[in-house]
């Protein structure tokens, strides 16, 4: 393990990461919304959003509405209602449902348990968001390598991801698991 | 892997792994008795076949009866672009971590001072305990590699094969691994980062339009 890791390198890294995640991200959302607009091969999400998204909360969780997104956004709102709903752990839909409890009361003012479908999603997708998975990334491969040069290849490798939207905005578990692994 | 690492296993140490792995345990048993609460302690008529079990889990029944998840029951003929798919993730996960069970964890194992004595008795054991060594190979990462390993296994045989690009981009070894391609297999590294990102587009857009994999 050096002894002589620069301050300045990991700071230096540490800044262009920030930078390529939040680009990334953005081209990720970007891409994301523009392809949500071709024809659905399962318009399932639309039974759930009313047909075409009316309000800006629906238009933004209309393309996160996806898979076991339907699952987990189900399991937030009416709890474990059905036997293979177990399949999914309360980690998820729990945020989901705090996120979206709070996104309420600073729209309306009023405390509610009763939040939107819509709700429940953008909230999830902003805490997916917010997680600070690069940096951590960063900091467990210096501590096991000791080379910050690895641990810049590494986290620019990791914003090449097999699955950006499951990983970065879907309220699946797989945000909150990558942040968590790479804590330890 | 600290108790590797030194030369005495501390039972101070082994107990407080095993409290922090039975904490994170703690979670899915909390999950599980939940559920058993809800299903097999309540009124008559809600009783369900996995009551009856030992351990009376109704995650293992929920997952075969309602994703058909079993030991090799994915490997379909229809489930098989799914399964390809998978396989450039697999094959990285495998790729590292088979190598570094083979040069650095058993190496290490073999030449503990408890097992020394049964390895240089054995001609094979003592070839699998030679141990070149590689940056990549470093001691406190065999957590990872034992995991990854399990895990790819687990996806491969017993799984959704697909959902191995969700999962595998949340651990930090496959990053690792990718590092190594890079850095050892510069050729195949390219490829991998092409594969990444030409791969990433489509799915976002995949997912998008609601097709597979997801």
């Amino acid at each position: 393990m050096s002894t002589t890791i620069s301050h300045a390198t990991v700071e230096n890294h540490l800044h262009i990461l920030r930078i390529t995640s939040v680009l990334t991200w953005l081209l990720t959302v970007a891409l994301l919304y523009i392809s949500s607009n071709l024809p659905l091969f399962d318009s399932s999400p639309r039974v759930i959003l009313q047909g075409k998204p009316s309000t800006w909360a629906e238009f933004f969780a209309f393309p996160l509405l996806r898979w076991d997104a339907f699952h987990f956004g189900h399991i937030a709102k009416e709890g474990y209602l059905y036997e293979y709903e177990w399949a999914f752990f309360p980690g998820g839909p729990l945020v989901m449902k705090a996120g979206a409890c709070i996104l309420h009361f600073i729209r309306t003012q009023t405390p509610s348990q009763d939040v939107s479908w819509a709700g429940l999603f953008i909230a999830g997708g902003l805490v997916s968001c917010f997680c600070g998975t690069t940096t951590t990334l960063y900091r467990l491969t210096l501590h096991h390598f000791g080379s910050p040069s690895m641990a810049f290849l590494t986290c620019l490798l990791a914003l090449l991801p097999s699955s950006p939207a499951t990983l970065r905005f879907s309220v699946c578990s797989e945000p909150f698991f990558t942040y968590l692994s790479y804590r330890g | 892997m600290l108790i590797l690492m030194a030369k005495q296993i501390s039972i101070v140490r082994v107990l407080a792994a095993g409290a922090l792995a039975a904490l994170t345990c703690a979670a899915f048993v909390l999950h599980q008795w939940t559920a058993y609460a809800s299903y097999c302690m309540a009124e008559a008529g809600t009783d369900r076949p996995w009551c009856n079990n030992f351990p009376p889990f109704i995650y293992p029944y929920v997952q075969e009866k309602y994703w058909n998840v079993g030991f090799l029951r994915y490997w379909t003929l229809s489930q098989l672009p799914n399964i390809l798919l998978a396989t450039p993730i697999l094959a990285l996960l495998y790729s590292y971590s088979l190598s570094y069970i083979h040069h650095a964890l058993l190496p290490s194992v073999l030449t503990h001072p408890i097992l020394s004595r049964i390895t240089r008795s054995s001609k094979w054991l003592t070839w699998l305990s030679k141990n070149p060594t590689s940056p990549l190979m470093n001691a406190s990462i065999a957590p990872h590699a034992l995991h990854s390993f399990i895990l790819a296994s687990i996806l491969l045989f017993s799984a959704h094969t697909q959902i191995a690009l969700r999962l595998a981009a949340s651990l930090p070894f496959t990053y690792w691994a990718a590092a190594r391609l890079l850095v050892e297999y510069p050729r195949i590294g390219k490829w991998w980062v092409g594969w990444s990102i030409i791969w990433g587009s489509v799915s976002i857009v995949l997912w998008a339009v609601f097709l597979p994999p997801a």
